[in-house]
């Protein structure tokens, strides 16, 4: 489906290309139109005019004493025109003809003859005023011929249609090119647009030059340069987020190991109280972790092409080192089932993701419980992660919202910082993994799988516009 | 055992001064790297625990300078900076361990002991972990000084278990430690040795658990 930009926009280039090309075009067109016509007729006119001066001449052949034989010097005359003829001497006495054709002679008109369109009675007609010398004598005359103009209208009419015919032709031919050549020759600018517009809310990478005319090449710099300040602010907030909360962690470290003290020599209540102390600290710590992952974890601070392949099965094998200890402190029996897999990211976001997944099931199944974590490569060549655990699971309708910041399903019960599945889901995204909750297999629990995208085989000539 | 501990935070400080010396650690606590390198100079230390963001000069400048002087003593990084690059960066200019504020103290004494009991294995040729002493010149092993018997790979075993300490030692890395190349060692095998090694262990304080899926944990009750 593609978007005629030019049929929708208010202002649009192609109109703006169209309406100056086409008009002088039009007004070109017709102006030549118009000239093709009255050069047709010119034409056509001056062969008439010729004829009509033969005539002329041979009524004054008559005068001449030694005139020509009748042949060379008939009288033009056809069936479509009449012709009418006067003569008239050098006072202006006719001599013989057509009394009311001596009145419109012209002796003074330009060249000799020289023609005029005039009207004889009713009948418009085109005169040639010819002024002879007849031969032997100094007697100058006068011939005047005049002719109706019926050939001379035929003649116009062809020339009309002739002209009309080839150039309107001509113009619906230049008006078909001029449209379709404006219209395509502007794709490139309907390809830029709609390229900038397929990209992703969050990718600030600059807009390739690639492919784009260069009178576009000032507005895709000014946008590059947005972008890049997008980038550097989105970059100066992750930065200040990263500094504050690492900035936390050592007075929260110094409160933990304080109390870690107090509680090692009390005991009764005042040894509650620390607990409770411990707890909230505790929270505090893992708060100002999640938070600081999340901030990391945003596309501007990892760029797509910093990804490097990671082996999963080391994560799990590391994982397993940080979380036997707390899985032992609830008797929670936790295990892996490790099969080769790689995928293409970030390896420290992919720990934290593992991690959370499994701090997640650590957290909300209850003592004696079982958590599984495997890795893999599915027979379609993708590379997964899973974590099962056999605690209360997730409820269909909540697995969507359990995946939004600070969202806990069950306030009371089980601390947590509600960020742990949000950090999980950057994650995923930042990977192009897909992230699904599910039903554990057993009677009760939750299994969250992440499935990474099947690996596009690398070709040195793949192009990487974005 | 004497540590240093170069951490500006007066509490972070005091709360680690205080719980080492309840495990028998003696730590002395300088707030700024310079001084604290001159005592490295002087006082012959088991370990040093730095922290990063020290004033003035920083942590990793100062293991630096400790590495250049060719001082070889095991050190800690202990910091609130947990980026890859900075674990990368602290690990390659030559500290043996990272560990993330805010932290448990029974983590930080574990991880201590792991890195005294490497260097002690170097310095020493003797591996200790709890009533278990390893003799790395004889390929020996002493529970409680009682003398254990144990073929070359169960002694292997052992040690490599024991290495890793506390983390976990996946079985694959395992087999890949103690295969050679005229003989593979099976998966099976490995879990034989385990078991047997077991055994001999019995009731002691030192256990072998089972990660399931992994490998295995060297613990001490």
């Amino acid at each position: 489906m593609i978007e005629h930009i030019a049929d929708t926009a208010p202002f649009s280039l192609r109109r703006r290309l169209l309406g100056f090309l086409l008009v002088p075009l039009l007004i070109l067109m017709g102006a030549s139109v118009v000239s093709d016509y009255r050069e047709g007729l010119s034409v056509a006119n001056a062969a008439y005019d010729y004829a009509l001066f033969s005539t002329a001449q041979a009524v004054a052949a008559r005068l001449d004493p030694d005139p020509p034989s009748r042949t060379g010097s008939a009288v033009h005359a056809d069936a479509i025109d009449r012709i009418f003829y006067a003569l008239i001497d050098s006072e202006g006495t006719l001599l013989s003809g057509d009394r009311r054709l001596a009145a419109l002679a012209d002796p003074s008109g330009p060249g000799n003859p020289s023609y005029r369109f005039e009207t004889l009675g009713d009948l418009p007609v085109r005169v040639a005023t010819y002024r002879h010398r007849v031969e032997d004598t100094t007697r100058p005359v006068t011939v005047v011929v005049a002719e109706t103009i019926h050939k001379r209208e035929m003649a116009a009419t062809r020339a009309m249609f002739a002209t009309l015919w080839i150039d309107g032709l001509l113009i619906i031919l230049s008006m078909v090119a001029v449209f379709f050549g404006v219209r395509y020759a502007l794709k490139p600018l309907d390809f830029l647009g709609r390229r900038i517009q397929h990209r992703a809310a969050d990718d600030l990478r600059p807009v390739s030059e690639e492919g784009t005319p260069s009178e576009t090449k000032a507005l895709v710099n000014a946008i590059n340069r947005l972008l890049n300040n997008l980038r550097d602010a989105g970059l100066a907030q992750q930065a200040f987020i990263s500094s504050a909360a690492h900035q936390l962690r050592t007075p929260i470290a110094g409160l933990q190991t304080q109390l870690e003290l107090a509680a090692g020599s009390m005991s009764g209540e005042p040894l509650v109280r620390i607990q409770s102390m411990q707890e909230s600290a505790r929270r505090l710590a893992h708060l100002t972790k999640q938070m600081l992952a999340l901030a990391r974890s945003s596309a501007d601070a990892n760029p797509a092409d910093d990804m490097q392949p990671v082996v999963l099965n080391e994560l799990l094998e590391t994982a397993a080192s940080d979380f036997i200890d707390v899985a032992l402190g609830k008797n929670i029996d936790l295990g892996f089932e490790v099969k080769t897999a790689v995928t293409t990211g970030f390896r420290w976001m992919l720990r934290e993701l593992l991690a959370n997944l499994i701090d997640n099931s650590l957290r909300y199944t209850p003592d004696n419980g079982r958590v599984t974590v495997r890795c893999g490569t599915a027979p379609e060549g993708f590379a997964f992660i899973e974590v099962e655990d056999n605690g209360p699971g997730i409820p269909e309708d909540s697995r969507e919202r359990v995946l939004d910041r600070f969202v806990r399903l069950d306030e009371q019960s089980v601390e947590g910082s509600g960020l742990g599945l949000s950090i999980v889901k950057e994650v995923a995204v930042r990977h192009r993994a897909s992230l699904s909750l599910q039903k554990a297999a057993g009677k009760s629990g939750l299994l969250v799988r992440v499935e990474f995208p099947i690996p596009e085989p690398v070709s040195p000539s793949s192009p990487a516009t974005p | 055992m004497r540590i240093l501990l170069v951490e500006d935070d007066a509490i972070v400080a005091a709360g680690i001064v205080e719980g080492l010396a309840r495990s028998s650690m003696s730590v002395d606590h300088i707030g700024m790297a310079e001084p604290a390198e001159a005592a490295l100079a002087t006082i012959a230390y088991d370990l040093a625990i730095v922290d990063l963001g020290l004033p003035v000069m920083d942590g990793l400048e100062l293991i630096r300078r400790v590495r250049r002087r060719r001082m070889t003593l095991p050190i800690l990084i202990l910091t609130a900076w947990d980026g890859l690059e900075d674990r990368v960066k602290g690990l390659d200019i030559g500290a043996d361990d990272y560990l993330l504020k805010p932290f448990l103290l029974p983590e930080l004494q574990a991880r201590l002991r792991a890195l005294i009991r490497r260097s002690q294995a170097a310095a020493s040729s003797e591996l200790i972990f709890g009533p278990l002493q390893l003799d790395l010149g004889l390929r020996s092993a002493r529970l409680s000084d009682q003398l254990l018997d144990l073929p070359v790979r169960e002694w292997e075993v052992l040690q490599h278990l024991i290495m890793a300490a506390p983390r976990v030692l996946s079985k694959q890395k395992l087999i890949d430690s103690l295969g050679d190349w005229d003989n593979e060692v099976s998966a099976n095998a490995v879990e034989l040795y385990v078991s047997r090694l077991r055994a001999k262990l019995g009731n002691s304080p030192v256990q072998i658990r089972t990660v399931r899926g992994i490998g295995y944990r060297m613990e001490l009750a």
